[in-house]
């Protein structure tokens, strides 16, 4: 949103933005630590979980809307499955 | 047989003697009485030297003026020398309507932000701000407040406020 306003930003063409993983809205509030700081045109968002839960590292491009997951710790996303699923 | 360095016309000598640092410039200036003239008859080498001197580094953007430049430098180390940091710039009174609830300050792009936070719960609430360099000039800062709405349970904030005028809330 427009910082001195608290409008939405005349740049951004989708001002308000949802994180997905797996078809999945993000629910920060649930998330052990999260983070975020503007690097130019996009916003680098990381989301940290407690225990076995994945941690992810999204970039959304604020003025596209546009939102890459480009990465989460695979390690933890494993245990997080075989948690979910002890049998398989 | 090679040119010499003082063959060259003044303007080829004065481009590579920027290249050089204060030392080299300074020992130059002392080897002989033309290199001393052309430095010392130089605004472009002079202002160089003066930058050096001050630890400054101008990338040289355009736009103003060796001569303009010089005036800004002149004013940057006035204002260094008549700095007191025990004499305060500004006094900064948080209004009563704000302090209800607990502010945490960032300094972004010129702009104090303090992120007002519901005291029970720590929740976000919004945020105020005032121009620092305005302020400064007034002699008073000048709050806005910027309320979010209430149906938003904010997470986190950030700001780019020197570039995009951007805040951005994570909810």
């Amino acid at each position: 949103m427009d910082f001195s306003r608290g409008t939405d930003h005349p740049l951004a063409t989708t001002p308000n933005i949802q994180l997905q993983f797996g078809g999945n809205a993000m629910n920060v509030h649930d998330a052990y630590y999260a983070h975020m700081e503007v690097a130019g045109d996009n916003i680098v968002v990381m989301i940290s979980q407690a225990r076995a839960l994945p941690d992810y590292l999204f970039l959304v491009g604020w003025k596209s809307g546009k939102v890459s997951l480009v990465g989460f710790s695979l390690l933890l996303s494993a245990i997080h499955e075989l948690t979910r699923n002890p049998r398989s | 047989m090679s040119p010499q360095l003082l063959d060259l016309s003044t303007e080829l000598v004065i481009q590579i003697l920027a290249y050089g640092s204060l030392r080299d410039i300074g020992a130059c200036a002392q080897t002989s009485r033309r290199l001393y003239s052309i430095i010392s008859g130089s605004q472009y080498l002079r202002y160089l030297l003066r930058t050096k001197i001050a630890g400054v580094y101008d990338p040289f953007l355009p736009g103003l003026s060796i001569q303009e430049r010089h005036t800004v430098l002149e004013r940057w180390e006035r204002a260094w020398h008549s700095l007191d940091l025990r004499q305060p710039a500004l006094q900064c009174i948080v209004p009563r309507d704000i302090s209800a609830s607990v502010l945490r300050y960032e300094i972004h792009g010129g702009y104090l932000v303090g992120a007002r936070r519901f005291p029970v719960d720590d929740r976000p609430l919004g945020y105020n701000y005032f121009d620092l360099h305005d302020a400064v000039k007034g002699g008073y800062p000048s709050w806005n407040q910027v309320d979010l709405h209430q149906s938003l349970s904010v997470f986190s904030y950030c700001f780019n406020v020197e570039e995009y005028n951007l805040a951005v809330m994570l909810v």
